[in-house]
């Protein structure tokens, strides 16, 4: 056991829990700032002592960069024991640093954009617990753990998209949020149950080194069910219906939960899962389809779209789509390296399109924006910079990581993954250019005056990010890749080779033409010829309205789940237990009073008949007994 | 004489004692406090005792009753499982009686807490009692408590109905557990059958399981059988429900473990098809009725249909793993409802009502209220880290081993679980704040409130992060049980 | 002294027990009623009698003393409450009190 891993680990995981804790209890007897201080010094004091263990872990020989400490017994059943275990390893640390770090950009950037707010307490407490539980997924050692996370991160994340409780929409965005991902949790839930059915563990030590005991179809329904974990958690198709919803939360959230770290879970569990998925072959190939699938989707439905939050929940999920797409055929490092990236420039495209929200007072809808670039000069330019970024152009970080998975796709003999990838690339440089030209090009379009508030807090994680969004991807370069260098550690078993740094220059430059023709278009129908963009509109006329409803994934979900669930409730609940089960027994209560009833007439209560009866009854009786009953059936 | 054969009639003793307060005086309310504190303590004392030392004659004491033909003796003990039994209800008596302080104007305090102490006694009677004909006499006089504070101290219609629908289901109930218990002491001569085994014919085994299984399935309730628990649960005071829900309905469990699995092992197994179809159809029936109730404590007491399915699930999927998690699951589910149905009484006691359309939004005026309901919530949902996912998932995992189609089926009711336990925290907690016409404005609980409910909350948490110190603890007598399956 | 023969007082046993069973069932007055069951009561007692007698079994006689004491405890009760019910109601018909209520 490495002494500083033990040491520096568990009070990476407890600092935030911590926060939370102080801030649940003693917070509301301290002025409200001191709340944002715990909230903001625990995931700061995470984030350095990960860069610390990082530092540490990476100097490691590669064999000896996957660590894996136990700490005691979470249950002992039966003939299985489950643990409580961390597990630290270059992937788990990507994840971690980008956690703690921007996620403490994040609670920085909050403590301006929520300074208004009544729960400002509650929403520092609710963030920390988060921080907590994303920490516990990618840290523990076990599938078991990895699912308390799971959970907790889902609890946040309902917590955080009904922040403001009093809303209807925020209620049952949460709602719908939280039962979605408790199907993902039913999933892993099943997962979990076949790994004990084959080897009798939940331990990634156990389970990846005994893969070779399951069998190549048990592997693959482990994968598939993992996936449907992954899917839910990451909002990718079928399971994606919550995120766009979700973004009835704070800004804050949006950037840190939706889309920086927690939706990127899905992508974690298949990298992390790698010994699995490498050996399940379909389900492996699942992934990677599900992935190239909401990519494409995504995209398109984020061409149409108006609130500009809801736009950038689109570019999540097809931006999830292209690390679903990597780490399906097998490109951990490259899934891992976009993930990087995104989690930059995304965050980054959220909290600068928080601080146009902030100044509008609350205003979302793009057609009521639009020539903010000189009023709001500091959001453009980084919201500039983000979307450089995710349209992939280069020197901007995404274009090195969309182009590493484009690339693997090619190279590992994927054409049509490749191609869905190039098709949804149009789309994000189209749809991203099309929102940054409505909301800073052109004129402004809103009826109130924009109330511009330059908030240091804001701007300067803000800043950070757009220079992070900005150099992110020199981490691989033509020749020097650094990033899969650094991840080597945590895929010592991988089949497939993991450098991204072999650039296959002409798809890059027909990719790079490809996108540069969609960023013209955009910029041709939002800023130069808003006829133009009449007439597209006008041509593509039903297309339209589907993509602005989202393909009518949600009324099509309401008629098949929703209401066939209340149906059957309703038919259970209130019809059968009122007709049988409580039917049955008032039933046979009613039998029993009706025989009642037939011998009720004898009972008049008249002393004389009662006394006729008694005399009738009495000589019967007698002559039986005298004549004897045969004699009376003898004849 | 030793200390465990008057432990289960301590709470009765400080009930009688509650008596004699004269009517109004301040002890009416700390009396019964005292009792149920006490009790809790001397239950602590013998899980330790009977955790570092072993069964010994402090944890276990026979007295020769009745010598005869059929013998039969005053047989009290705690081991591995009941003690958890034990344990689970004089945790859960304290902040029920605490809570009572609420309930029953002064006049009527002293039946009230009297009433709630005997009931207390009857189950730690049951939950001790090693002698089946103790048993089977703790198991008959629980009806009274219950139904006297039922019919006697609600004042309402329809809560004497349901004390009669109560009283008639579990009367009914007891007496085909009677022929069951007549049936075997023909064969077996005494009433003392733990730990022993009796060579019963198959065919006489299948019927006398039967006796047993429809008495404890009417206690737990089970599919069929539950007519009487929505009127029950949802018309009883707070404190009593909560005992209920929280305690005795594990009675019927509590047999099926201690009692009938073990004596008729063949019939066990011969009557598992069945057994388990109850299972899931009360898993799934109690979470689809539980969707379709707007009152909020008929919800949750659909919920416990569904929840404690799923221990029967455990018990008849024969697997050590499940056994061993369906006393966790017991725990988890007497600590989740019990915490539940008190939080529920809390705010009908504010909001007037229980219909979760007729308010909303108390957690603009309550956010204590809030954090701990969602608490409760999550805990009912099967949120991993707490414990009734623990229980819930080593109940599956090791039911999937043996039965992984029922198993898997069943795992629709978790997903329904979180639309219901969803509904019931956000109708009563989010959306706009709105309250009946003269409900009082301070919504917030009172210090005394949240002292009640937080040793449960905090006990849902230990558990849930924890199991081990339960699932560790159970294992010697369930491990024997599962033997006794697996030679066969 | 002849005995009379056991024939004899069934006959007169039976002539009562009729004589009483006709007044109980055809009369109104509760008074009258309870005289005609005295009847059949000693119609009763007079066959337990003479059936000791024939048989030389004293345990008859001694059940015709238990009937007897009986006899006067539901006397004395049924008295009772028919002096009740006369104060509640002068004329009083047996068919007028069919409802157990006061």
């Amino acid at each position: 056991m490495d002494a500083v891993v033990a040491n520096i680990a568990p009070q990476i995981l407890f600092a935030p829990l911590l926060g939370c804790l102080l801030i649940a209890f003693v917070g509301p007897r301290l002025p409200r700032s001191v709340s944002a201080v715990i909230g903001c010094t625990s995931v700061f004091a995470a984030f350095a002592l990960t860069v610390g263990l990082a530092a540490h872990v990476w100097h490691l020989p590669v064999a000896a960069q996957r660590i894996d400490l136990q700490f005691g017994t979470w249950a002992l059943v039966g003939q299985a024991h489950i643990g409580f275990g961390i597990w630290i390893d270059p992937l788990a640390l990507t994840w971690m640093l980008v956690i703690t770090g921007v996620g403490f950009l994040i609670h920085l950037y909050s403590v301006g954009y929520m300074g208004h707010d009544a729960n400002y307490r509650t929403f520092f407490a609710h963030m920390n617990l988060f921080v907590f539980s994303m920490l516990l997924l990618v840290m523990s050692d076990g599938f078991l753990w990895l699912l308390v996370g799971w959970g907790g991160v889902g609890l946040a994340s309902y917590l955080l998209i009904g922040f403001y409780y009093d809303r209807q929409s925020a209620v049952l965005a949460a709602r719908k949020a939280l039962i979605m991902n408790v199907i993902g949790d039913v999933g892993i839930m099943i997962a979990i149950f076949l790994m004990f059915a084959h080897v009798g563990d939940q331990s990634f030590a156990v389970v990846f080194a005994r893969t070779g005991a399951f069998g190549t179809s048990a592997l693959d329904w482990i994968g598939i069910w993992l996936l449907v974990g992954a899917v839910a958690k990451s909002a990718q198709l079928p399971l994606h219906t919550w995120l766009p919803d979700a973004m009835e939360g704070p800004t804050p959230v949006s950037a840190l939960i939706h889309a920086a770290t927690m939706v990127t879970a899905g992508v974690y569990l298949v990298a992390r899962c790698h010994p699995i998925y490498d050996r399940a072959p379909a389900a492996a190939e699942a992934v990677a389809i599900v992935g190239a699938a909401s990519a494409l989707f995504a995209a398109t439905i984020g061409c149409v779209q108006y609130d500009i939050k809801r736009v950038l929940a689109y570019s999540t999920m097809s931006q999830i789509g292209y690390m679903f797409l990597a780490v399906g055929i097998g490109a951990y490092t490259a899934g891992a390296f976009h993930f990087l990236t995104h989690a930059f420039f995304k965050a980054l495209l959220f909290m600068a399109a928080g601080i146009v929200i902030h100044n509008l007072g609350g205003e979302q809808d793009i057609r009521k924006m639009g020539g903010l670039s000189k009023r709001m000069p500091f959001a453009f330019w980084t919201f500039l910079a983000g979307t450089l970024a995710i349209a992939g152009v280069p020197p901007f970080s995404g274009f090195f990581s969309k182009d590493s998975i484009l690339d693997q796709a090619a190279a590992l003999g994927h054409p049509w993954l490749f191609a869905v990838g190039v098709a949804a690339a149009a789309l994000t440089a189209f749809y991203m250019f099309r929102l940054f030209f409505s909301t800073f090009a052109g004129e402004y379009r809103g009826s109130v005056e924009p109330h511009v508030e330059r908030v240091p807090a804001m701007e300067i994680p803000v800043a950070i990010l757009a220079v992070l969004a900005t150099i992110g991807g020199f981490l691989v370069l033509p020749g020097h890749d650094t990033f899969s260098a650094l991840l080597a550690g945590a895929f010592p078993d991988a089949i497939l080779p993991l450098s991204l740094a072999d650039f296959d220059w002409p798809l890059v430059l027909g990719t790079l033409m490809i996108v540069a023709a969609a960023i013209v278009t955009a910029y041709a129908m939002y800023v130069i010829s808003p006829q133009l963009r009449a007439d597209v509109s006008r041509r593509l006329g039903g297309l339209r309205l589907l993509l602005l409803d989202a393909y009518h994934v949600d009324a099509i979900y309401h008629l098949m789940f929703e209401v066939p669930a209340y149906a059957l409730a309703q038919a259970c609940g209130v019809f059968f237990e009122r007709a049988v089960i409580a039917g049955v027994p008032q039933a046979l209560a009613a039998a029993t009073s009706a025989l009642g009833g037939l011998s009720r007439g004898w009972e008049t209560g008249y002393l004389r008949r009662y006394g006729l009866t008694i005399a009738i009854g009495a000589s019967l009786l007698l002559y039986f007994v005298i004549f004897g009953l045969h004699d009376v059936g003898a004849r | 004489m030793q200390l465990i054969d008057v432990f289960p009639l301590v709470p009765f003793a400080f009930g009688l004692l509650t008596l004699l307060v004269p009517r109004g005086n301040q002890w009416v309310r700390i009396l019964p406090i005292l009792g149920a504190v006490l009790t809790l303590g001397m239950s602590l004392g013998f899980a330790a005792g009977y955790f570092v030392l072993g069964g010994t004659a402090t944890t276990s004491s026979i007295h020769p009753w009745i010598v005869g033909p059929w013998t039969a003796a005053y047989h009290v003990r705690v081991d591995a499982t009941s003690i958890w039994f034990v344990l689970l209800t004089t945790f859960v008596a304290v902040p029920a009686i605490w809570a009572a302080w609420s309930y029953g104007d002064a006049q009527r305090q002293r039946g009230f807490m009297f009433l709630l102490l005997t009931f207390e006694s009857t189950l730690l009677g049951l939950f001790t009692a090693a002698d089946l004909l103790v048993f089977y006499v703790y198991w008959d006089l629980m009806l009274i408590p219950v139904f006297v504070l039922l019919a006697g101290y609600t004042g309402s219609p329809d809560a004497r109905r349901a004390a009669w629908a109560y009283l008639i289901y579990n009367g009914a109930g007891g007496l085909v557990l009677l022929l069951g218990v007549v049936g075997l002491v023909v064969v077996t001569h005494t009433f003392e059958v733990l730990g022993s085994t009796f060579a019963v014919a198959p065919a006489l085994q299948w019927w006398l399981f039967g006796a047993f299984a429809i008495a404890f399935l009417v206690k737990t309730p089970a599919f069929p059988f539950h007519a009487w628990m929505p009127p029950t649960y949802t018309h009883s005071p707070p404190p009593l429900v909560a005992m209920i829900s929280g305690i005795q309905s594990k009675a019927g469990l509590y047999g099926f473990i201690v009692f009938a699995l073990p004596l008729f092992p063949d019939a066990a197994h011969a009557w598992a098809p069945l057994m388990l179809g109850i299972a899931l159809v009360s898993i799934l029936y109690g979470a689809f009725a539980a969707l379709a109730q707007t009152d909020m404590k008929t919800l949750v007491a659909y919920t416990s249909l569904s929840h404690l399915g799923l221990v029967l699930l455990a018990l008849f999927a024969f697997d050590i793993t499940s056994l061993q998690a369906s006393v966790l699951m017991i725990v988890s589910h007497g600590l989740i409802s019990a915490a539940l149905f008190i939080m529920l009484g809390f705010i009908e006691e504010r909001v007037g009502t229980r219909d979760l359309f007729a308010f909303g939004g108390l957690a603009a005026k309550a956010p204590r209220l809030q954090a701990l309901m969602l608490i409760a919530a999550m805990a009912l949902l099967g949120l991993p880290g707490l414990s009734g996912f623990a229980g819930e998932f080593l109940i599956l995992v090791g039911s999937w081993q043996t039965q992984p189609v029922v198993t898997a089926i069943s795992l629709l009711a978790i997903v329904i679980a979180s639309v219901y336990a969803l509904r019931l925290y956000q109708a009563a907690m989010h959306g706009e704040y709105r309250v009946p016409a003269g409900a009082p404005a301070a919504m917030e609980l009172r210090p005394r409130e949240l002292l009640v409910v937080a040793p449960l909350l905090a006990a849902i948490i230990f558990f849930g992060v924890w199991p081990a110190v339960v699932t560790s603890r159970t294992s010697p007598p369930i491990f024997g049980h599962l033997r006794s399956y697996e030679t066969r | 002294m002849p005995l009379i023969p056991l024939d004899d007082y069934l006959v007169l046993s039976a002539a009562m027990f009729v004589i009483g069973l006709i007044g109980f069932l055809v009369r109104r007055n509760p008074l009258t009623m309870l005289m005609a069951v005295e009847l059949m009561w000693n119609a009763g007692n007079l066959v337990l009698a003479a059936f000791a007698r024939n048989f030389s079994d004293m345990s008859g006689q001694v059940f015709v003393f238990v009937v007897i004491t009986v006899a006067a405890a539901e006397a004395a009760i049924a008295l009772a409450i028919v002096v009740m019910v006369f104060r509640r109601r002068p004329d009083v018909d047996v068919d007028d009190i069919s409802v157990l209520r006061g």
